[in-house]
């Protein structure tokens, strides 16, 4: 007879929990009280007793727990004698530890803020709501075969865009910057602020968060929004709704309401807005004013809506070329841009935006990915070199714990204790690096860029890099590991013949030479930008701007007064604006080969002084001059030399030029003048032509030529002039060097970025090269005694241990000499005017190198030169 | 599981008497019939085998494995014996108790 027994799950449950060395006790007891019960109470009873009592010895003293008994698994073999290992190794060898650790987290660090510069960049204006339909018009004009590319479009376009089906709305945006306006709150006077003219559907359009107020303000007339910031510059903690601000026209603006600032990656900069109802200018079509924007209704392509747009600009061409002659090749298309492509697109003219070079931009995202490769070659190169050195210990581990994976497992240790370390210093480096930027560089990192998905994702892509790191490591080494070879504290030969170690050596010298020619050629190109010629003197140049009003009160009894000051050596005004990246265009008529030709045409004017202010020089025929009655506004024209070359002329003296500006009648061309820059490097010199100014119309700028030697408080005395002439008006005045220097203040910006780089990437090859040098010198301490013992030289010894490198470093020139040429060739096509490459900016980096390694391995050879015999051979 | 120091408690003083008088013969379930029976005190037997438990970690009693029977699915059993701190502890208890209740006023035990 079977006996009965108790359920079988509940066995099962008891097997599952119960410590097995108190299985049997607990097992034993219940099953005797079962036994007694089921005699007397039954089988139910007993089985539900038995449950009971099974469910009752459920206590943490009787379950299963690893410490009960120590049975060695993996992760205890690893904590308890692999990590106990590494960290010995750590302890001996620090100076190799901390050299890897802080080349890698200074390149990983240096990678991952390239990086996340670079996302921030392409992410400008995707916070906004339906940004995919969001999109700005543009104007492409083909005259006289001249192509322009405007960020502007017609006034009267968004209008017409409101009557396409496909577009749910269209607002137009007027930059409010192009005069200075002086914005007067209880008798504190602005002048810096942006502004721009709006009307609410902007508002709705780019999802403006108000605080106070609301967006039906901006339909009313005479209101203006500011800025959280604004406010509280021009208000303090007032609440400014209701307030007025005073502008230096005698108008005044009501505040209605504040919005929140706009965040930083967002392509418009502006600190109010002003209601264009305030404004009774009615746009037209004959002019390009303004930023027309658009948002096209969910569903549509907007391949439809350009097609429709296009057809908009055909069907207004007539208005549109009012003033012009057309010939049949010239055209006016519109320019449809989404407005997240708008900050990477710095081709078109007038564009307001905040914008950047998207080719520089690629070249961050190559540095970046540079970086973090070197970065991991050299770690990899090192660890690896590393393990070798301590060969000998890791294979009596093997012995010992028998298991076959010793190494990789010593490795695995070595990568934890790495990333305890590795993850700390990274982020510190990282945090320091974005407070630098933010203060010598003046990038800010939104904080909004360090959360977003694609840095998160970058994050996880460095973590597992490293970690795969240690898998390549110990994949590499269990292919040549050999037991006997290694208790020798050697890798196996077929490792040697694989030359691994080699061809890492070489990839990371090419790396480095990479990196340093590069840099070089771009650090290069950036001081050839900056102190290239600009065809005049930009030195001891004052630019006043004139307030709007200066005409009304006349100009030249302003320039009169400077010109008696002691240390003014030369006066003139003149509407030009060196740094500016737009240029005025005027309707004019000129004289061509075929007649008499018109469009638009790069006009300015300046006065008598102007050329001799600047150094300009003259080319042909004469300049402005005061003592010549005829030389009067609008009579005599001077001309650059790449007008002639555009306008066909052979013999530009005597050709007529009519600018409708002064309608007065034709004048002449008197003269030519070199060519000299009005806009950044990056573009070539335009055609120009420059009529005498008078006091009637309206120059920006007052250039004021200082003496070489001025009392201190010169720039004080023209303030005081200044004031007496315009005295409600602030002043604002620049060097023209340091203005000159705004235009590049982008390129400045990479210039110092690649030039960190550049720092970085010296010191990451520098301690490289120095950790391999030094286990070199470890692991063929024993060659070189015996290579002593049978007679070499020192300098032999020393030779042997620098050759080694410099092989490799020729090698690594061979490899990256293409890719540096390719890669820089065209970076620089971007710019109009560049360095020319010669073969001195491969040959520089190679030497930079071998410097390197002869100062840093060269200590080592020499150490390795006068090594101690005896004690290295009774070792062995 | 909080022992106290090295006091014992009224369960774990009724346990140690019992395997003091089960002599040979205390294990897991004869300590609880014991119980049951003597002092009237039906207690699971999970509660017994921790009091043993923490018995023998107090170093009162020591115990072996042994003594497979067929009621119990040829499982052996964990014998207890007290040891000699156990044997000096008992005696120890006893006195301390009797000496505490013999000054209690109108009050007096007859030791038998």
């Amino acid at each position: 007879m079977i006996n009965p027994q108790p359920p079988n799950w509940i066995e099962r449950f008891l097997n599952w929990y119960c410590a097995p060395e108190l299985l049997d006790e607990i097992q034993g007891d219940a099953h005797e009280l079962y036994t007694e019960r089921l005699e007397e109470h039954g089988k139910l009873k007993a089985d539900i007793r038995y449950i009971y009592d099974i469910i009752r010895f459920c206590r943490l003293s009787n379950m299963k727990r690893s410490s009960n008994i120590r049975k060695p698994d993996s992760w205890d073999i690893l904590v308890h004698s692999t990590l106990k290992i590494a960290t010995r190794n750590v302890r001996r060898n620090k100076l190799l530890f901390s050299v890897k650790m802080l080349s890698l987290s200074l390149c990983l660090a240096f990678s991952l803020l390239l990086a996340v510069f670079v996302l921030q960049e392409y992410s400008y204006d995707q916070h906004i709501a339906d940004h995919q339909s969001i999109y700005r018009i543009g104007t492409k004009t083909t005259t006289l075969g001249a192509i322009d590319e405007f960020a502007n479009a017609p006034g009267l376009l968004s209008e017409a865009l409101e009557e396409i089906p496909e577009i749910q709305y269209a607002t137009r945006v007027t930059l409010w910057g192009d005069l200075m306006h002086v914005f007067t709150v209880d008798e504190i006077s602005y002048t810096q602020e942006v502004g721009m003219i709006v009307q609410e559907e902007f508002a709705r359009m780019f999802n403006l968060q108000f605080i106070q107020g609301n967006s039906e303000s901006l339909n009313e007339p005479d209101n203006i929004v500011l800025t959280e910031s604004t406010a509280k510059k021009f208000f303090g903690d007032e609440n400014p709704v209701g307030k007025i601000i005073t502008l230096n026209n005698g108008f005044w603006l009501d505040v209605a309401g504040v919005i929140e600032d706009p965040l930083p990656t967002s392509h418009l900069k502006f600190d109010l807005l002003v209601s264009r109802n305030s404004f009774d200018v009615q746009p037209t079509w004959d002019e390009l004013d303004g930023y027309t924007y658009c948002k096209i209704r969910p569903g549509v392509s907007a391949e439809v809506v350009e097609s429709k747009i296009i057809q908009v600009y055909d069907d207004h061409l007539l208005e549109i070329t009012k003033h012009l002659d057309i010939n049949e090749n010239d055209s006016f298309a519109p320019i449809f841009q989404n407005i997240t492509s708008i900050h990477l697109n710095n081709g078109l003219k007038n564009d307001s935006a905040v914008t950047r070079d998207v080719v520089n931009l690629h070249f961050l995202v190559i540095l970046s990915v540079v970086f973090f490769f070197s970065g991991f070659i050299n770690f990899l190169n090192l660890t690896i070199a590393d393990i070798t050195s301590h060969l000998k210990q890791t294979s009596v581990l093997q012995i010992m714990g028998g298991s076959s994976s010793g190494i990789a497992q010593s490795i695995l240790a070595n990568t934890l204790l790495g990333i305890v370390v590795l993850i700390p210093l990274t982020s510190l480096l990282f945090i320091l690096g974005i407070n630098a930027t933010e203060t010598f560089l003046g990038i800010t990192i939104a904080p909004s860029s360090l959360i977003s998905m694609p840095f998160l994702l970058l994050l996880g892509m460095f973590l597992s890099a490293y970690l795969l790191s240690s898998k390549i490591c110990s994949l590499l080494i269990s292919k040549s590991f050999n037991l006997l070879v290694a208790l020798k504290g050697k890798l196996g030969t077929q490792f040697s013949r694989m030359g691994v170690r080699e061809s890492l050596l070489t990839l990371q010298l090419s790396f480095s030479i990479m990196i340093i020619g590069l840099i070089l050629i771009m650090v290069d190109q950036f001081d050839f930008i900056s102190k290239a010629d600009n065809g005049y003197e930009d030195k001891q140049t004052l630019v006043i701007r004139t307030p709007v009003t200066s005409f009304v009160s006349g100009i030249s009894t302003f320039e009169e007064s400077l010109r008696k000051l002691n240390g003014v050596q030369k006066v003139s005004m003149s509407s030009l604006d060196m740094d500016s990246e737009s240029d005025d265009r005027y309707f004019s008529e000129i004289e061509t080969n075929d007649g008499m030709k018109n469009g638009y045409f790069n006009h300015h004017s300046w006065g008598f002084e102007f050329l001799d202010l600047l150094k300009i020089e003259l080319v042909e025929g004469r300049s402005f001059d005061r003592s010549r009655g005829t030389d009067q506004s609008g009579k005599v024209f001077l001309i650059n030399e790449s007008a002639i070359e555009v306008y066909g002329w052979k013999d530009p003296i005597g050709k007529k030029v009519y600018v409708e500006e002064d309608k007065l009648s034709y004048g002449h061309v008197i003269g030519v003048v070199k060519d000299f820059r009005t806009t950044s490097m990056y573009k070539e010199i335009e055609p120009l032509i420059v009529g005498l100014t008078n006091d009637k119309s309206w120059n920006e700028h007052v250039y004021v030529k200082l003496d070489a030697i001025h009392s201190s408080n010169l720039i004080a005395e023209i303030e005081e002039i200044y004031f007496k002439h315009f005295e409600d008006v602030p002043l604002s005045w620049e060097y023209l060097d340091s203005k000159l220097a705004n235009l590049y203040y982008q390129d400045t910006q990479l210039r110092d970025i690649f030039k960190i780089g550049l720092l970085i990437s010296l010191m990451v090859s520098c301690l490289g090269i120095f950790s391999i040098s030094a286990l070199m010198l470890i692991l063929k301490a024993k060659e070189m005694s015996i290579r002593k013992v049978v007679g070499a030289r020192s300098y032999d010894l020393f030779y042997l241990h620098i050759s080694n490198f410099i092989k490799f470093t020729l090698l690594a020139a061979i490899c990256s000499s293409p890719i540096i040429y390719y890669l820089s060739n065209y970076w620089l096509n971007n710019f109009a005017y560049r360095i020319d490459l010669n073969v001195w900016y491969f040959i520089v980096p190679c030497l930079i190198t071998l410097f390197i390694i002869l100062v840093t391995s060269g200590v080592h050879g020499l150490r390795s030169s006068k090594i101690d015999l005896l004690k290295t051979l009774k070792e062995g | 599981m909080g022992t106290k120091g090295n006091h014992l408690g009224e369960f774990e003083e009724l346990v140690l008497v019992a395997v003091a008088s089960l002599t040979s013969e205390a294990y897991g379930v004869s300590v609880m019939k014991y119980l049951s029976e003597e002092a009237k005190r039906s207690v699971n037997i999970s509660a017994i085998h921790q009091g043993l438990k923490r018995l023998e970690s107090k170093g009162l009693v020591t115990s072996h494995v042994g003594g497979a029977t067929k009621v119990r699915g040829g499982r052996s059993k964990r014998y207890f014996e007290l040891t000699e701190t156990g044997q000096y502890t008992l005696k120890e208890i006893m006195e301390l108790k009797i000496q505490l209740y013999n000054k209690v006023p109108n009050f007096s035990i007859k030791l038998t």
